[in-house]
């Protein structure tokens, strides 16, 4: 009975979060839910799948549906996933997501979503509320199994709307007569018309603690016009869930803004120009438009903007120098210090080709098996510093420094550290900011054939994933690990400044002199299992029926 | 036009045009031409983002038992390379993999051409047709260079050079402007799925300078010069603003 009424509470609640709020459809091949194609407040978004064909019954006039990885990028409140798209229960799922409809079809990739989906319900990450059925444009009916994620990463999103009576005045009002900082970052030179009048949007950044206001305004007065939410150190789907600026950047735009058109609060025009080159290099990528030296030919010819004109325009007002490829471009936010760490930029370059290809393709680091581990707060709360250190020794790590830091310390490293996100779903946000910092070397890095960098495979992962496994498996994880030794570098740098030099020569004399450990059975065997796993989510997701 | 030749490679720089001219002629209506794919097979182990690096791409030749059972003759034939690698491996490190590694990743790469050269050759034999195998030994010799240790290059391709003299593989170079070509590769990658950190990774190309890719793209097209002298290619030009072949294609 009660667990009847939950399910009815879940359709209520979807039916009204389809009607208001973001909805993205992946994997389409035989049309769009009537409700989500007649929505008329919201945001809604429609990719097609790779293999559908043209039909006379369905406006199938959208794009393909590109890499599975990127349905996490957007964040929508409510995802439908049908044919391949439904893979992303194995891997790649969006987290971000409140609800995820799934479609049922009798095809191999259901049974890959079912593997998926057992797993995630086993790990409490999903709760499953029944099928619905929705009729699509073509009039044909389809079932959808709708699945809640009881731990969305994001329970605040941050892709909202705004009705067109109010539009673009109406938002800037409230924002200023409700006194909440913020800042409209770019294409505010046309308000109140939009930057594009078709398929254009609002972007508006917002202090942290400003952000449910804005939110609840937003919510209560959904509509046509797209408004993004951003806020300083929240996590951004389209940033690899890294804030979407750099928090030091971000502040600037918020503390030195200033006034607009129609009043809204504009940066200046030096964090404008900062910030634009920020949007161009890590939001957009090669879609910016703008060549490469590095890499010819890969730029976007059909940018939705003309980026490389607007830039021009802002760096003439600042009475700045632009420059004319992306890798100069990046020059310029390094003299400013505005280029993010390689953490930052390794979870931005999953959904960013050039700044995969720029920092990642072609680096040939020196692995040497050294992470910095970051315990936070609750580990010290809850005494599990101790057992975590003999758990981490026995793993084969040595611990080469310690280090406890003091209150400032923590509030200087929560904003630079980890790109400053350091975002918990849970209410106690205090209890997951850094706390204990570790160097850790890897006794066994010489044999561990997959320790590399940025995968799944390092045994640094493993370690992580352990302590977890033992500790607490919520999504708010309490330990923060580097993945490889070049981020490990420059973590050593932020938190030991003054022993920086001394250790690099040690560590690198220790790591040539040392001689390595066997790998015992049980590492191999983990080590083995852990990387069939990583395969297999790979196949399946580069897989095509 | 090729007489006798029955097996046919295009020689190309990366972006060249190399699968899509093969494709384009095995699709024409002369009929005369038939086509083993590269790109699909290459293509998946390069796109499959475990293939990050040498050990991904070992352990899945090793479990390509096509791709083993014809090492003894492997060992035979490429003696004078494998013999060049074991030395040269004796003083340097001859790729971004252990050379062990490495060592095995050549054996596994050298049973897939042979295999696919083979079928080739029986299949032009039973059909009459011209073969073209997309990216095959020929155009493998110069993905080795872009593999290996600038300091045992030379040497080590010239050892090549000499196994696959026996190789009856007719070849095409099909020139183009450097320049063209990489742009052209840079926008084939930034529009698909692939992974070009894992190229770039192993090229024994330095990336670091913002115009790396025009030493990259010059050096490959030498190599491809020497290698069609060696082979006695016949030679045809890219017309770059149309995209395609300036004159007669010789195998139509």
């Amino acid at each position: 009975m009660q667990e009847k009424r939950h399910n009815h509470m879940t359709t209520l609640e979807l039916d009204r979060l389809l009607a208001v709020e973001s909805v993205a459809c992946f994997g389409l091949s035989d049309g769009v839910p009537k409700s989500v194609r007649d929505k008329e407040v919201g945001r809604s978004q429609f990719y097609w799948s790779t293999t559908a064909k043209p039909r006379d019954d369905v406006d199938d006039t959208g794009p393909k549906l590109g890499a599975l990885n990127e349905i996490s990028r957007f964040g929508a409140t409510v995802t439908f996933l049908d044919n391949e798209a439904a893979k992303v229960l194995v891997a790649k799922y969006p987290n971000n997501s409140k609800y995820v409809l799934v479609r049922l079809r009798p095809t191999l990739t259901s049974v890959y979503a079912l593997i998926g989906l057992v797993r995630r319900i086993s790990k409490r990450m999903v709760a499953v509320h029944g099928v619905r059925e929705f009729v699509l444009e073509s009039g044909k009916s389809s079932r959808w199994l709708v699945i809640e994620n009881v731990s969305a990463q994001v329970q605040s999103p941050i892709y909202l709307s705004i009705r067109e009576d109010l539009g673009s005045t109406g938002l800037i009002n409230f924002l200023n007569e409700s006194n909440i900082r913020y800042v409209i970052p770019r294409f505010f030179e046309k308000f109140p018309a939009l930057n594009r009048p078709s398929g254009g949007d609002i972007d508006v950044l917002v202090a942290d603690e400003d952000a449910p206001n804005v939110r609840n305004f937003l919510r209560e007065n959904p509509g046509r016009i797209p408004v993004d939410l951003h806020t300083v150190y929240g996590p951004a789907p389209g940033s690899g869930d890294m804030p979407y600026y750099l928090p030091s950047l971000a502040n600037s735009m918020l503390n030195n803004a200033t006034t607009g058109p129609i009043g809204a609060r504009i940066p200046s025009p030096k964090d404008y120009f900062y910030s634009f080159i920020y949007h161009i290099l890590f939001h957009k990528g090669f879609f910016a438009g703008i060549p490469s030296a590095k890499f010819p030919g890969a730029e976007n010819s059909r940018p939705e903007n003309d980026y490389k004109a607007h830039l021009l325009a802002i760096a003439n007002k600042a009475e700045m120098k632009a420059a004319d490829d992306l890798e100069a471009l990046e020059r310029i936010l390094a003299e400013v210090n505005y280029v993010p760490k390689l953490d930052t930029l390794a979870a931005i370059s999953r959904l960013n080709k050039w700044v995969r290809w720029n920092y990642f393709a072609g680096r040939k680091v020196q692995e040497i098996g050294l992470s910095v581990v970051i315990l936070k707060e609750i580990a010290s709360i809850n005494n599990w510093v101790d057992e975590i250190e003999d758990m981490v020794r026995q793993q084969g790590f040595e611990i080469i420094e310690k280090k406890v830091l003091t209150d400032p310390e923590v509030d200087h490293f929560a904003r630079t550290l980890r790109g400053g996100n350091w975002y918990v779903k849970s209410e106690r946000k205090e209890y997951y900011l850094p706390r204990t910092a570790y160097i850790l070397i890897d006794r066994k890095q010489s044999v561990s054939t997959n320790a590399r960098s940025g995968t799944k495979h390092a045994r640094i992962r493993l370690l992580k994933t352990s302590l977890r496994a033992k500790y607490d498996e919520s999504l708010d994880s309490f330990i923060h690990a580097t993945d490889d030794t070049e981020q490990s570098w420059e973590y050593i740098e932020d938190i030991w400044p003054d022993k920086y030099e001394r250790l690099r020569d040690n560590l690198l004399g220790k790591v040539e002199a040392g001689t390595p450990e066997r790998k015992s059975l049980t590492l191999a065997i983990q080590t083995m299992l852990h990387n069939v796993k990583e395969r297999l989510k790979d196949k399946i997701l580069n897989s095509y029926e | 036009m090729i007489e006798k030749a029955k097996v046919t490679e295009i020689l190309s720089l990366p972006g060249g045009g190399k699968t899509t001219l093969s494709q384009s002629l095995s699709f024409s209506k002369t009929d005369r031409v038939s086509l083993i794919k590269g790109r699909s097979s290459i293509k998946r182990l390069s796109q499959c983002t475990n293939f990050r690096d040498y050990a991904g791409l070992y352990s899945h030749l090793a479990l390509r038992v096509t791709c083993w059972v014809l090492t003894p003759f492997v060992l035979i034939i490429f003696r004078r390379y494998l013999v060049a690698l074991a030395r040269s491996a004796a003083d340097v490190r001859l790729s971004e993999a252990s050379n062990s590694r490495f060592f095995v990743y050549v054996v596994g790469i050298l049973n897939y051409q042979l295999i696919r050269y083979l079928a080739g050759s029986l299949f032009s034999l039973a059909t009459g047709k011209t073969v073209i195998i997309d990216e095959g030994f020929l155009y493998n010799s110069i993905r080795l260079q872009t593999f290996t240790n600038p300091a045992v290059r030379a040497q080590l391709n010239d050892a090549l050079m000499q196994d696959l003299k026996p190789f009856k593989i007719d070849s095409v170079w099909l020139k183009i402007n450097p320049e063209v070509a990489a742009r052209r590769y840079f926008r084939r990658e930034a529009g698909t799925n692939s992974d070009l950190n894992v190229t770039l990774k192993n090229w024994q190309f330095d990336t670091s300078q913002k115009n790396w890719w025009n030493d990259a793209w010059l050096q490959m097209d030498l190599w491809l010069a020497q290698l069609a002298n060696v082979r006695n290619s016949k030679v045809v030009t890219a017309n770059e603003d149309l995209d395609c072949v300036v004159g007669n294609f010789p195998l139509i």
